[in-house]
């Protein structure tokens, strides 16, 4: 079934495929179509192919997200078995999270104040002197980030450790104990995870990409409850004489130099 | 029927311009007319602009929206032209020198915003600014006719900015904003009692940098300035949301409608938005309902001028991602259409144009959909069956010697898709694979089931972070009165040139 045209009310007809109508006057200008003599083009409401499905609201909050413990993260990476680690430290709270991406960028995300499902983040990036905005719908585009939840558990969707079967084996770490669960790979290629719910935190995450054949493993090696309270301030305050950017207008510049 | 002269009026508003802070390096009065029309005048006119709409993306949209041998509601106007779209110091221009040419008929620099081409970005040669020419919704103002402004980029953002600013650097939105404020120093005062409505994106820039906005968002005024409160003041009604939207009524003029803290979002994006949001088309019928019904209120009956901007397929195809792209022309069409639908197309001239096109590609030869073929296939590819967006948005299906369809390959017999970028983020590196399999994450990480996910990046040849413009002609399209002197080949500057002759302004 095509796409009735003209979405915004009265005038919308439903129609098949294939099928065209000459578009009813409307009242606006019915009252000044005096005469009839004119010649006036007739426009056709063209039919259009159906709409794809629309993007999904942002994950709701688990109770356990509004009473997060703040905390700073060693957050390691590694690709493969041989692959380097890649170290980053994330400093997390119920309402913003610091990532140093290293290369001299830094992210805060930061939960939206008056809906918490909702999050936007600001990269500031020390060698362009520059501060890049992404709105919610930018975060989910670029970065895959549907809401505040998946920022908070580290970019895991806890909706998929539920796919997992839980196993014996608990691990202690941080003075916490983290269920072990595994399974034959969810939808996001997660393989095996020991997770906290309380803490909203995995452990570890041992995934696999589509694109690569060695597994990605994510390891949470320290946990301090010390936090820097400075990388939580906006970079609009840090760095006031960086240039503010929204990231459509940073893809827009990308290209001048 | 006859059209009240406007020059009265226009004498009037230039003797009252004399002093105001903008005064020095600009025009006192509009120039006269560059075209000689004598047809019927328009009363209205409606300019709508796709941003990097060039005209692959009009083919695109359209096999994507209505078929190959459909018609979008832009096809049906009788009247078009080829526009070049080079600036005073650019092949490939951006948007600000390209919409100060259709806006003001004066072709200027990169990142230039109403003034003439003696302008540099930021004055870098320290020789102050140019001449600031009268822009089309400054002389409509100034005759007396009801003006508005809509884009789903952010308002103050260099298309929206040329209708009624005049600065050097585009990127400085907070002064863009102020000098749409009535009463304020900085103040445009060509623009009378102020635009009668400015609806769109951008409200950080009507918000303090210390202030958390309606929907969660800061704002980035380094003033500390409000000026939702301040355009309260003016006499705007303000509205941020679909609620207040639908309320408006044009009792409700002048209006400020600012929906996002940045850019509105994509149409395909749009249900998500927190405020929620309206629509290209839902602002649109809207405006023309307030500033019909106002001018017609008003004892002076003087029409109105609506520019329309559909902003963001700019940002779509600098992502390399095709289908925001085409999913923003076709709400585009359906503006059109509607406003089409709405007016009284002997009073109102509409014309849609585009600033500047994108390297954005179809490619190879694609057959149309098994449906459409005028023959039977011996076989074919089942990917053939249905072939996503009516063939647009998939790998390039062609025939065989033997009547069969297969995807077509490369040199290597690997397949591509209809679609690509010559530069951008969807460059690869390293042997091609099948789009329809290819592991290459899009938007978002996410690996998409082939060429026509929301999330796919079209391939591109030179890697980028940024897809760019393109420097070839777009097209202009007209109907209504003063249509007829839309065609050949022209440089943008003529659209200012029709519109003001349709209008009989400055004569
Ligand atoms: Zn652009």
């Amino acid at each position: 079934m095509g796409r009735p045209s003209f979405r915004h009310g009265a005038a919308a007809v439903a129609i098949g495929i294939g099928l065209a109508v000459t578009i009813p006057v409307s009242p606006l200008a019915q009252g000044h179509r005096r005469g009839g003599s004119e010649d006036v083009p007739i426009f056709i409401v063209p039919t259009r192919a159906p709409a794809a499905a629309r993007p999904a609201s942002p994950p709701d909050l688990p109770r356990e997200a509004l009473a997060l413990v703040s905390a700073t993260l060693q957050l390691q990476t590694t690709r493969g078995a041989s692959g380097a680690a890649v170290v980053q430290t994330v400093t997390r709270t119920a309402d913003r999270v610091h990532v140093e991406t290293g290369a001299g960028r830094e992210l805060l995300y930061m939960r939206n104040p008056t809906d918490v499902r909702r999050v936007s983040a600001m990269l500031t990036d020390h060698t362009a002197r520059t501060t890049v905005v992404y709105d919610e719908s930018d975060l989910r585009r670029v970065l895959g980030i549907r809401g505040w939840l998946d920022v908070l558990t580290l970019g895991f969707d806890p909706g998929r450790f539920a796919e997992l079967r839980p196993v014996s084996g608990t691990r202690r770490a941080f003075d916490l104990p983290f269920e072990h669960l595994e399974g034959p790979g969810s939808a996001d290629g997660v393989l095996e995870a020991w997770w906290h719910q309380g803490e909203l935190l995995p452990l570890e995450v041992v995934r696999r990409r589509p694109e690569s054949d060695a597994p990605v493993v994510v390891t949470v090696v320290q946990r301090s409850l010390a936090v820097d309270r400075q990388r939580l301030a906006l970079p609009t305050t840090r760095f006031p004489d960086y240039r503010q950017l929204d990231f459509a207008d940073w893809l827009e510049g990308l290209h001048e130099r | 029927m006859t059209t009240p002269s406007r020059s009265v009026a226009l004498v009037v508003a230039a003797a009252l311009l004399a002093g105001s802070p903008l005064s020095a390096g600009r025009d006192d009065r509009p120039g006269r007319p560059a075209l000689d029309y004598k047809g019927r005048r328009a009363k209205n006119v409606i300019f709508f602009v796709g941003d990097g709409m060039g005209v692959s993306t009009i083919t695109a949209t359209r096999v994507y929206s209505v078929g190959v041998a459909g018609n979008l509601v832009v096809d049906q106007f009788p009247h078009t032209a080829l526009s070049r779209t080079y600036g005073a110091d650019a092949i490939t221009p951006d948007s600000a020198p390209t919409m100060t040419a259709m806006m003001s008929g004066v072709n200027t620099n990169a990142g230039v915003l109403g003034l003439d081409e003696t302008t540099e970005p930021l004055d870098f040669n320290h020789d102050g600014d140019g001449r600031a020419p009268w822009t089309l919704l400054e002389e409509a103002k100034a005759s007396g006719m009801k003006v508005g402004v809509i884009s789903t980029a952010r308002i103050t953002h260099a298309t929206p900015a040329a209708t009624y600013a005049h600065i050097n650097n585009r990127d400085n939105e907070n002064a863009i904003a102020l000098q749409a404020l009535p009463g304020d120093p900085t103040f445009n005062d060509r623009l009378g009692d102020g635009i009668d409505l400015l609806i769109g994106g951008g409200r950080q820039f009507f918000v303090p940098s210390t202030v958390t906005d309606e929907e969660g968002g800061t704002g980035s005024r380094s003033d500390g300035r409000d000026l939702r409160r301040e355009f309260q003041s003016a006499g705007y009604s303000y509205v941020w949301n679909t609620a207040g939207f639908n309320a408006l009524n044009r009792a409700s003029l002048p209006v400020l409608g600012l929906f996002e803290r940045g850019h509105m979002e994509y149409e395909y994006d749009r249900p998500t938005d927190s405020g929620s949001e309206p629509s290209l088309t839902d602002m649109t019928v809207k405006a023309i309902e307030l500033l019909d019904g106002a001018s017609r209120k008003s004892r002076k009956s003087g029409g109105y001028f609506l520019m329309v901007e559909s902003g963001r397929i700019d940002h779509a195809h600098h992502e390399g991602n095709a289908f925001r792209a085409l999913t923003d022309t076709e709400e585009l069409d359906e503006a059109i259409g509607a406003a089409a639908h709405m007016v009284d197309l002997r009073d109102t001239l509409i014309i849609v144009s585009a600033d500047h096109s994108h390297v954005f590609n179809i490619a190879g030869y694609p057959l149309r959909p098994k449906s459409e073929l005028p023959y039977q296939v011996t076989s074919n590819d089942p990917g053939f069956e249905a072939p996503a967006g009516n063939g647009i948005l998939d790998v390039v299906y062609d025939l065989t010697s033997g009547g069969a369809v297969a995807a077509a390959g490369d040199r290597n017999g690997v397949p591509y898709t209809v679609l690509g970028y010559l530069n951008g983020p969807g460059y690869r590196g390293g042997p091609r694979t099948d789009p329809r399999t290819d592991a290459f994450p899009g938007r978002g990480g996410v690996v998409p089931n082939g060429p026509s996910h929301p999330a796919y990046f079209q391939e591109s040849a030179v890697p980028m972070g940024s897809e760019t413009h393109a420097g070839e002609e777009v097209a202009i399209y007209a109907v209504g009165p003063g249509a007829a002197l839309v065609h050949g080949t022209v440089k943008n500057t003529h659209i200012y040139q029709v519109m003001k002759a349709a209008l009989g302004l400055g004569e």
